[in-house]
C-alpha cells in the first residue's frame, strides 16, 4: 500500500494530513509526497512520517500530472492511496478502504469525505455524474452526517481528494488526464475505470476530512472554468461514437442555452466559462482523440452498460431548477440520482407527489371540455385575435378602439399574450384556454408553496387540496370572470410575501431585518404589478391582505409584524408601478380613474348574502351547505394550536374577515363606489381558508400530542370525516368538464356583419357589469355600458383607456334615451359608428342559462332602447339578449361629400340633421389602413380626436378639420392612395416598451438571485 | 396564549356574526328612478316626438289632419312622416314643416300618400313646446280630436267602443301605427257583451299603419272591449267610433288607447243635461273583481256628491250612465275621478253624446255631436292645450255655448294655483281649490286658433271642450313637464 500525497505549498495542515497516515492502523503502509511546487518539503515530510520519500514535481501543472508522477517512480504496492495535501483519514480509514476494495474486487473505493474543522457535516459521498461528464455529489450542502452514508454502495466517481485505487488499474489507465489540472480528474479517471471493468465503490465507514479551499491556496477563482471544460473533455473522450453524435449536439444546445441565460442575467463570468471550455476543448481536439485511442485498449465493458450507470438527465439543468425551486437540503441528485420514483421514499414527498398528481389530474379532468373545445366566450372570457401577431400588433399601436376610442399605453397583457402565442406555434385557441386553466394552477402553486416555510408537506399538501375545494375557481370560471381567476392566481402569491414581510415564525427567512423585507416587498409588488396587467383592481389585493395581517397580528397581541407589513406595502409600490408602468403612464397622462377599477359598478347593492359570501357561493357553482364543512378544520388551529400557530391562525382568521367585510359592504350598497369582481374581492378570503385548513394540521402535528386526552383528539376524526365529505362532495363541479362554464356563447345569436363588408362600425352593449366582456361604465345600478368596434369582442378590448376620450358622447345618448328625450337615438349613435345596441339579459344564451339567474336591462331602458325610431330590433335571437340594428347606421370611417355634416353644430343636431352613409373605407384590421380615396371628398374618422393620427394621399398629408362636432374629417387635396395610420407619442412608446420589459427584469433579477445564493 | 385564544374567538365569533345582522335587514332598492309611464305624457316631459294612429285618407271615414301648436318664440320644424296603410304600396314620406312662432298649423298627411286609404303620422319636433294632435273629420260631419299618443308600446287597451252598424250606423275602428323600421305581431282580444273573438297574429308592417275594423269581427255589439297584446315589436294604438243613429248620435269620436290599467283616471270633462249623454266606460283587464267609485269633482263651489260605487268582472267593462245618476242632477259641470278601491287596475275613458234636441223634442243646444276622452292617468305642473275659439260676439250668436278650458286639481289638500298664457303673457289667473274643476271660456284668453299654456303649483290635468259650428270635441290637453301618477296625489 502506497500513499500518494500530492502537495503544492501546503500550508499548517500539512502535518496534520501526514500524521494521519502515519496513525493509520494498517500496517504496510508506505507514503510517498508529490512535491507538486517543488518548495522542498522534505523536511516537514520528514519530521512528521518517518521514512516517507518525496518526489520533487517541480514543474507539473496541477493535480493530475503530480499524480500521475508516481507512475514513473519506482514503488510496488498493490493499492495507491491518492490523497491532497489537505485530507486527514481516520485511524481506521485505509484498512476499511482496503478491506472492502478485497471483498468487493473493486477498482477504486473512496472514504465519506467530512469538513475538516465540522466532521459533522459531510463534505462528499461519492458522485453521480450524467453523461454530459458533470458530477454532482450525493450529499446535500452542509448536509449533516447522521451515519445516513455509512453503508457501502457503487458509486459512478468518487473525489480525488482521497481514493484507494488498484495499482494495476491506476498503470493500466495510465493515470489522471494530464490535461485536467484541477477538477474533473477524478471524474474522468472513475469513468474510465468503469469502462476497463472495474468497480468504483463509496466506502462510508471510512472517513476523510478535508480542508478544501484550493482557490483561496491559488488566489484563482476558476472552479467553474475548470469544472465545465474537463467535464466537456471528460464526454468527449469517455463516450463511444454513437453516443457521442448524440451528447455532443446536446451539450451544444446547452451551452448556448447557457450563454442567453447569462446575457439575459448579466452572468458574463459564466458565459466566458462556457465558451472558453469549448474553446479549450475544441484547440486540444488532436489530444481528445489520442486518448479516445488509449480508451479503446483499456475498454473492457459494453458502452451501454457504463452509460446506464450514469445519470440519466443533466445535472445542470436540474441543478438549474433546483436552485429555483426548492431548496437543496439533500443531496443534488438525491432524487435523480436513485432513479425519479426513488425520491418518494419518504413519506412526505410521496404524500406531496401524490397530492399534486392528483390535483393536476382533478383540474385536467374539470377541464376536459375546455381543452378540447375551446372556452366559450361567456363574461370576460373574450376573444383572442387571430394571430399571436395581431396581438403583438394591438399592443405596439397604442389605440384602443374601445368607446369613442382613445390613445393607451395600458396594453402590455397583449404583448405578452403574443409572446405566449408565439411560444404555442400561434394556437391562440389554446393559448386563450390556458389562460383560464393556468390561473388556477398558478393559484394551487401558491397555495401549496404558501405554508413551505413551516416544513410540513401535510400541511402544504392540505393547503394545496383546500384551495382546490373552495368553490372560488369555479366560481370565477363560471362567472366567466377573469378578475376572480386573476384573485385566485394571485392572492397566495401576495399572503406569502406578506407573511415572510411580517417576518414572524415560521416565516423569518434571514436574520437581517431589511434583507429579508426588500425580497418580500419586491416579490409582492412583482406579483401585485403582474396582476395589475390583466386587472388593474387586482393590486387592492395587496391592501386588503396588509389590513388582515396587521389586525390579525394586533389581535394576536403580535405588533411587531406590523411595521414589517406596512413597510413591505409600501415597498412594493414601486415595483407594481414598474411592472404596471403602462398604466403608470396612463394614469400620468390623464389622471387616475374608478372605472376600469369598478367594472361598471357603482355603490348599489347586490344580491349575494352574507351567507352565500362565506360559502363562496357567488356564481352558478353553489356547492350548497358543504361548503360550511370548511369551517371544522378552520377552526382547529384556533382551539388547538400554540405558539405560531395559533398566531398564524389568527392572522388567517382576520384577512378572510377583512375580505367578507369589504364584500359584504359592497352587496349591502354600504360604499359610495363601486368595486370590482366579487370573486376578486373575496380571493383573499379563499387562500385564508385553505391556510387556515394547513394550519389545522399544523396544529395536530405540533400541538395535539401536548394536550391531555379529551375533546381536541376527536377533533381530528371530525376533521377527517369533514374533509372526505367536502372533497367527495364537490367532485360534481367536475361533471361538466368546464367548471360549470356554459357550453355556448351570444356569438351564434348574434349575427353581426362583417365590418370588411360594410365597413367599420361600433357596437354598444348595454347590460349587467358582468354579463359585458369588457369592463363597462355604470348606467346605473346594476346596468353597464360599453363599446367595442367590429364584429367581435377580443382580449384587446378588455384594455380600458384610462383616457376615456369622448366616450361621454355615448353616455349622454344613451342618457337621453332612457329618459325618453329622443326617439331618434341611432341618428346620434350613428354619429359615432354605432351600428348595433345589444341587450345582454343574461350571462349567456338561454337555456344554457335560466331564467332565475337573469338580470335583465331595467324594463323601462329596454322600452326606451324600443321606443326609438331608427333602432330595428333584430328578431329571433335569443331571450338571453335583445340586439338593435342601428338603421341610421354610418361607418365609422367613410368617404363623403364635402360639408357633410352641415349644420351639426353639436352631435345630438344629428337627430334633425342625420348624415348619409357615405362610402365605407379603411374597414380591415389596423391602424394603419389603406384604401383608394376619390377626389373631392372628405373621409369621416370616427374617433377622438387625438393627436397621432394622419391621413396621407399619394405620401401628402391632408388636412383636417373638426367634423360631427366631435370627430375628424380629413380634406385630401386630391385622391389617391391614402393611408390613414395612428402614432403613439414617444412617451407612451417608451412607457409600453419598459412595461414589456418589466417583467423580465424581474425575471431574471430573480432568477439572478437565485442562482447567487447557491 | 390562553387569553389571547379566547380573545381570538370570541372577536372572530362576534365578526361573524355582525356580518349576519348586519346583512339581515332587507337590501336597499336600487335608487333608479321609478318612471310613470303614462301614455299621455313623455316620462320627462320632454316631448319631440309624437305618434298620431291616424284615420283615413279623403274619401274614408275619418280624413285625418294633424295639427300642430307651437308656444314656442322661434320658427319650429316638424317632420312629418306619413305612414300608409291598407293596400297602398307606397312608403312612408316625410314632409318637413315649418310652424311660425307661437303659431299653429295644420297638415293632411293623405296628400302626401293620396293612394292610402289609411294613413297615420310621425311627428318630429326640433322642440319641446309644441303639441301635436290628431283631427279626424268624419263624412258624417262631426269632428274627432285627441292629442296624438307620446310613446308607443306593447300592450294597448281601449275601454269601449260599439258596433251596432244596423240599427246605430256604428263602426268601430283601432288604428294601430308601427313607426319602427322592424314589423309588429299583434294579439287583439274583443270582449264585448254579447260574447268575445279574437284576432291573433296580426302583422303590423313597419312604417305602416294597419286598420282594424272590429264591426267586422263583431258586430252587433253595444259595447266593445279591445285589449291589444303586441307579441312583436311595439305599436301606438288609437281608436275611431263612427255612429249614426237615434241613440249613438251622429258623427265621430275618436281617441287614443291606453297602453295599460291604472288604478286611477281623471276625466276632466263630463256633464249632464237634458240633451246630453255622458257614459264612463270602465274595463278591467285584470283577473280580479274591481270595486271601483267614480267620484264627482263638482266645479260649483261647495257642491260635493257621493261617488258612485260599481263592480267590474274581471275582463269585462263595464258603463256608466252619468245621465242616469240622479245625483248629479243640477250640480252643473263636473270631472269624474275613476278609482279602484282594490288592487284591480282599470282604464276608462268618457263618451258624450249631445243631441240637437231634448227627449221631449225640445231644441236643447245649437251644435249636436260626440266625444270620447280617454282617461288621464297622471297629472302635471305644466301643461299645452291646442285652443281654438270665436270670438264672445260670435260664440254669444251662436247660442251661449263657448268652448271652454277645464283645470282639475285631484289633491284632496292643496290648492293649485293656475296661471294661463297666450303668446307668452299671463292672460289669466285661477286658483282650483282641492278635487274641484274649474272652466275658463276659451274665448277669454284668445280667439282663432291659439296654444294656452298652463302653469299650476299642483299637479293639475287640462283639457278643453271645443264647441264648433257643426261638431263638438273633447281632448286631454298635452302634459309638458314630468307627469305625476294620479294614484299618488293626496
Amino acid at each position: 500500500m502506497l500513499a500518494v500525497v500530492v502537495a503544492h505549498r501546503p500550508g499548517e495542515w500539512f502535518e496534520e494530513t501526514l500524521e494521519s497516515l502515519a496513525l493509520q492502523d494498517y500496517e504496510s503502509l508506505s507514503v510517498v509526497v508529490v512535491d507538486a511546487a517543488g518548495s522542498g518539503l522534505g523536511p516537514r515530510v520528514a519530521a512528521v512520517t518517518e521514512g516517507a520519500d518525496v518526489i520533487d514535481a517541480a514543474g507539473v501543472s496541477g493535480f493530475s500530472e503530480a499524480a500521475n508522477a508516481v507512475l514513473s517512480a519506482e514503488f510496488s504496492a498493490d493499492f495507491l492511496l491518492v490523497c491532497h495535501d489537505d485530507v486527514a483519514l481516520a485511524s481506521d480509514a485505509v484498512s476499511v478502504l482496503v478491506a472492502e476494495a478485497l471483498r468487493s474486487s473493486a477498482g477504486v473505493v473512496g472514504p465519506k469525505i467530512v469538513e475538516w474543522d465540522r466532521p459533522e457535516i459531510i463534505r462528499h459521498a461519492g458522485y453521480d455524474v450524467d453523461r454530459f461528464g458533470v458530477a454532482a455529489d450525493r450529499a446535500g450542502a452542509h448536509e449533516l452526517d447522521q451515519e445516513q452514508h455509512d453503508g457501502v454502495r457503487d458509486s459512478f466517481a468518487l473525489p480525488s481528494a482521497a481514493m484507494l485505487i488498484r495499482t494495476e488499474l491506476f498503470v493500466r489507465l495510465g493515470g489522471f488526464d494530464a490535461g485536467m489540472t484541477f477538477r474533473g480528474e477524478d471524474v474522468d479517471f472513475c469513468w474510465r475505470a468503469q469502462m476497463a471493468g472495474a468497480r468504483v465503490m463509496f466506502v462510508g465507514g471510512a472517513v476523510a476530512r478535508h480542508r478544501g479551499g484550493l482557490v483561496s491556496r491559488t488566489g484563482v477563482d476558476d472552479v467553474r472554468l475548470t469544472q465545465t471544460r474537463h467535464a466537456l473533455r471528460a464526454m468527449l473522450v469517455n463516450h463511444g461514437r454513437i453516443s457521442l453524435t448524440l451528447f455532443v449536439p446536446l451539450a451544444v444546445l446547452m451551452a448556448v442555452a447557457e450563454v442567453v441565460l447569462g446575457v439575459f442575467t448579466a452572468r458574463f463570468g459564466r458565459i466566458r466559462d462556457v465558451v472558453s471550455a469549448w474553446v479549450w476543448n475544441i484547440s486540444r481536439l488532436d489530444v481528445v482523440l489520442e486518448r479516445r485511442r488509449a480508451n479503446t485498449h483499456v475498454r473492457r465493458v459494453r458502452q451501454a452498460d457504463v452509460t446506464a450507470l450514469q445519470y440519466l438527465g443533466s445535472v445542470r439543468l436540474v441543478s438549474f431548477l433546483r436552485r429555483q425551486f426548492g431548496g437543496e437540503s439533500q443531496g443534488l441528485l438525491s432524487v435523480a440520482g436513485r432513479g425519479v420514483l426513488g425520491g418518494l421514499r419518504t413519506g412526505t414527498t410521496r404524500l406531496a407527489f401524490l397530492t399534486w398528481a392528483v390535483v393536476v389530474i382533478v383540474v385536467l379532468f374539470g377541464s376536459r371540455r375546455l381543452l378540447s373545445d375551446g372556452v366559450p366566450a361567456v363574461g370576460d372570457f373574450a376573444q383572442l385575435p387571430e394571430t399571436a401577431n395581431d396581438l403583438i400588433r394591438a399592443w405596439w399601436n397604442g389605440w384602443s378602439d374601445r368607446n369613442a376610442g382613445a390613445p393607451t399605453s395600458n396594453l402590455g397583457v397583449l404583448f405578452f399574450l403574443g409572446v405566449g402565442g408565439w411560444l404555442l406555434a400561434g394556437s391562440v385557441g389554446l393559448l386563450r384556454t390556458l389562460l383560464v386553466v393556468l390561473p388556477i394552477l398558478v393559484g394551487l402553486l401558491g397555495a401549496y408553496q404558501l405554508l413551505a416555510a413551516t416544513g410540513s408537506r401535510r400541511a402544504q399538501a392540505t393547503t394545496l387540496v383546500a384551495y382546490l375545494l373552495v368553490p372560488l375557481a369555479s366560481s370565477s370560471v363560471a362567472s366567466g370572470s377573469i378578475p376572480g381567476l386573476v384573485g385566485y392566481a394571485a392572492a397566495p402569491w401576495m399572503l406569502s410575501a406578506l407573511l415572510r414581510a411580517s417576518r414572524t415564525a415560521p416565516f423569518r427567512s434571514s436574520p437581517g431585518r431589511l434583507a429579508g423585507l426588500v425580497p418580500a416587498a419586491v416579490s409582492l409588488g412583482a406579483v401585485a404589478g403582474l396582476a395589475a396587467l390583466v386587472v388593474p383592481a387586482a393590486v387592492g389585493l395587496v391592501g386588503l391582505l396588509t389590513a388582515g395581517l396587521v389586525l390579525g397580528s394586533l389581535l394576536a397581541a403580535r405588533p411587531g409584524a406590523v411595521g414589517g407589513l406596512l413597510v413591505a406595502t409600501v415597498l412594493a409600490v414601486p415595483v407594481i408601478a414598474f411592472v404596471a408602468l403602462p398604466t403608470v403612464v396612463d394614469v400620468l397622462a390623464t389622471g387616475p380613474v374608478w372605472a376600469p377599477i369598478a367594472d361598471g359598478r357603482d355603490g348599489s347593492a347586490g344580491t349575494v348574502s352574507f351567507a352565500e359570501m362565506l360559502r363562496f357561493a357567488v356564481g352558478p357553482d353553489d356547492s350548497g351547505a358543504l361548503t360550511w364543512l370548511f369551517a371544522v378544520p378552520m377552526i382547529v388551529p384556533l382551539l388547538l394550536g400554540r405558539g405560531w400557530r395559533l398566531e398564524q391562525a389568527i392572522r388567517l382568521w382576520v384577512v378572510g374577515l377583512v375580505a367578507w367585510a369589504l364584500a359584504l359592504a359592497a352587496q349591502r350598497g354600504m360604499l359610495p363606489f363601486g368595486l370590482p369582481d366579487l370573486q376578486l374581492l373575496l380571493a383573499p378570503a379563499a387562500v385564508a381558508v385553505a391556510a387556515l385548513c394547513g394550519m389545522a394540521v399544523l396544529s395536530i402535528e405540533h400541538d395535539l400530542r401536548f394536550s391531555h386526552f379529551g375533546w381536541r383528539q376527536a377533533l381530528v376524526p371530525v376533521m377527517v370525516a369533514a374533509s372526505l365529505v367536502l372533497a367527495f362532495g364537490r367532485v360534481t363541479v367536475l361533471e361538466t368538464g368546464g367548471w360549470g362554464l356554459v357550453e355556448r356563447d351570444h356569438h351564434a345569436a348574434l349575427r353581426f356583419e362583417p365590418p370588411t363588408l360594410v365597413g367599420a362600425y361600433r357596437v354598444l352593449w348595454i347590460g349587467a357589469p358582468e354579463f359585458l366582456a369588457v369592463e363597462g361604465h355604470n348606467l346605473e345600478p346594476g346596468v353597464a355600458w360599453a363599446v367595442t368596434a367590429g364584429d367581435s369582442v377580443t382580449i384587446a378590448d378588455r384594455a380600458l383607456p384610462v383616457d376615456t376620450g369622448r366616450a361621454d358622447l355615448i353616455e349622454t345618448a344613451i342618457s337621453d334615451i332612457d329618459a325618453g328625450r329622443t326617439t331618434r337615438a341611432g341618428r346620434v349613435l350613428a354619429g359615432m359608428g354605432v351600428r348595433y345596441v345589444v341587450l345582454l339579459h343574461r350571462l349567456a344564451p338561454a337555456p344554457f342559462v335560466g331564467e332565475d339567474q337573469a338580470q335583465p336591462v331595467p324594463a323601462g331602458l329596454a322600452a326606451a332602447i324600443r321606443n326609438q325610431l331608427d333602432l330595428e330590433l333584430v328578431e329571433g335571437t335569443n331571450s338571453a339578449v335583445d340586439m338593435f340594428v342601428n338603421t341610421s347606421w354610418t361607418p365609422m370611417r367613410a368617404v363623403h361629400a364635402p360639408g357633410f355634416d352641415e349644420g351639426v353644430d353639436e352631435i345630438a343636431d344629428l337627430e334633425a340633421y342625420p348624415i348619409t352613409p357615405g362610402v365605407p373605407v379603411f374597414s380591415g384590421a389596423g391602424p394603419p389602413w389603406s384604401a383608394e380615396i376619390p377626389d373631392g371628398a372628405e373621409v369621416l374618422v370616427g374617433h377622438t380626436p387625438r393627436p397621432g393620427w394622419e391621413l396621407t394621399v399619394d405620401g401628402e398629408t391632408a388636412a383636417r378639420r373638426e367634423a360631427l362636432a366631435w370627430a375628424r374629417a380629413y380634406l385630401p387635396a386630391d385622391g389617391g392612395e391614402a393611408e390613414l395610420s395612428y402614432s403613439s407619442p414617444w412617451w407612451r412608446r417608451s412607457g409600453q416598451l419598459l412595461g414589456a420589459a418589466a417583467p423580465f427584469v424581474l425575471l431574471l433579477a430573480w432568477l439572478r438571485r437565485r442562482m447567487d445564493r447557491h | 396564549m390562553r387569553s389571547v385564544r379566547v380573545l381570538a374567538i370570541v372577536a372572530i365569533a362576534g365578526l361573524l356574526a355582525a356580518g349576519v345582522l348586519v346583512d339581515l335587514p332587507d337590501r336597499p332598492v336600487p335608487d333608479r328612478p321609478v318612471r310613470y309611464l303614462s301614455a299621455l305624457a313623455a316620462p320627462a316631459g320632454a316631448v319631440t316626438t309624437w305618434f298620431c294612429p291616424g284615420g283615413s285618407g279623403p274619401d274614408g271615414e275619418a280624413e285625418l289632419t294633424i295639427g300642430l301648436a307651437s308656444a314656442s318664440d322661434q320658427w319650429r320644424t316638424a317632420a312629418v312622416s306619413v305612414l300608409p296603410g291598407g293596400s297602398d304600396p307606397s312608403e312612408a314620406r316625410t314632409v318637413d314643416v315649418e310652424i311660425e312662432p307661437r303659431g299653429r298649423m295644420l297638415v293632411k298627411p293623405s296628400e302626401e300618400v293620396p293612394g292610402a286609404r289609411w294613413v297615420g303620422a310621425v311627428v318630429e319636433v326640433d322642440g319641446t313646446d309644441v303639441t301635436v294632435e290628431q283631427i279626424l273629420a268624419a263624412r258624417q260631419g262631426d269632428v274627432g280630436r285627441s292629442t296624438c299618443l307620446t310613446r308607443t308600446s306593447s300592450s294597448w287597451l281601449v275601454p269601449h267602443g260599439a258596433t251596432r252598424s244596423a240599427v246605430e250606423g256604428e263602426r268601430f275602428i283601432i288604428m294601430l301605427l308601427n313607426p319602427f323600421p322592424d314589423i309588429a305581431v299583434a294579439d287583439i282580444e274583443l270582449v264585448a257583451d254579447v260574447g268575445r273573438d279574437t284576432i291573433d297574429g296580426l302583422v303590423v308592417p313597419a312604417q305602416r299603419v294597419v286598420a282594424v275594423d272590429i264591426t267586422q269581427e263583431i258586430t252587433v255589439a253595444a259595447s266593445v272591449a279591445a285589449f291589444v297584446e303586441v307579441v312583436s315589436g311595439r305599436v301606438a294604438a288609437s281608436w275611431i267610433q263612427i255612429a249614426d243613429g237615434p241613440i249613438a248620435g251622429r258623427g265621430a269620436r275618436a281617441s287614443t288607447a291606453v297602453p295599460g290599467a291604472a288604478h286611477r283616471w281623471l276625466l276632466p270633462v263630463a256633464g249632464v243635461g237634458a240633451a246630453r249623454q255622458d257614459v264612463v266606460a270602465i274595463a278591467n283587464p285584470s283577473v280580479d273583481i274591481a270595486e271601483v267609485d267614480l267620484e264627482i269633482l263638482a266645479e260649483a263651489p261647495g257642491t260635493d256628491v257621493s261617488p258612485i260605487e260599481i263592480t267590474v268582472r274581471p275582463g269585462r267593462t263595464a258603463l256608466v250612465d252619468l245621465s242616469q245618476q240622479g245625483r248629479l242632477e243640477g250640480i252643473g259641470p263636473f270631472s269624474v275621478v275613476v278609482r279602484s278601491l282594490d288592487d284591480a287596475a282599470v282604464a276608462a275613458s268618457i263618451h258624450s253624446v249631445t243631441f240637437a234636441a231634448d227627449a221631449d223634442g225640445e231644441a236643447a243646444t245649437t251644435v249636436a255631436g260626440s266625444t270620447a276622452t280617454i282617461g288621464s292617468d297622471a297629472a302635471a305642473h305644466s301643461w299645452l292645450v291646442a285652443a281654438e275659439a270665436a270670438d264672445s260676439e260670435a260664440a254669444t250668436e251662436g247660442g251661449g255655448e263657448s268652448s271652454i278650458l277645464v283645470i282639475v286639481n285631484p289633491s284632496t289638500v292643496g290648492i293649485a294655483q293656475v296661471a294661463l298664457s297666450v303668446g307668452g303673457e299671463t292672460v289669466h289667473r285661477l286658483e282650483v281649490a282641492p278635487r274641484r274643476r274649474a272652466s275658463v271660456a276659451l274665448d277669454r284668453l284668445g280667439s282663432g286658433r291659439f296654444v294656452v299654456e298652463v302653469q299650476s303649483s299642483a299637479p293639475v290635468v287640462a283639457a278643453t271642450e271645443l264647441i264648433g259650428l257643426t261638431s263638438r270635441t273633447a281632448a286631454l290637453g298635452a302634459a309638458v313637464s314630468e307627469p305625476v301618477p294620479a294614484v299618488d296625489i293626496r
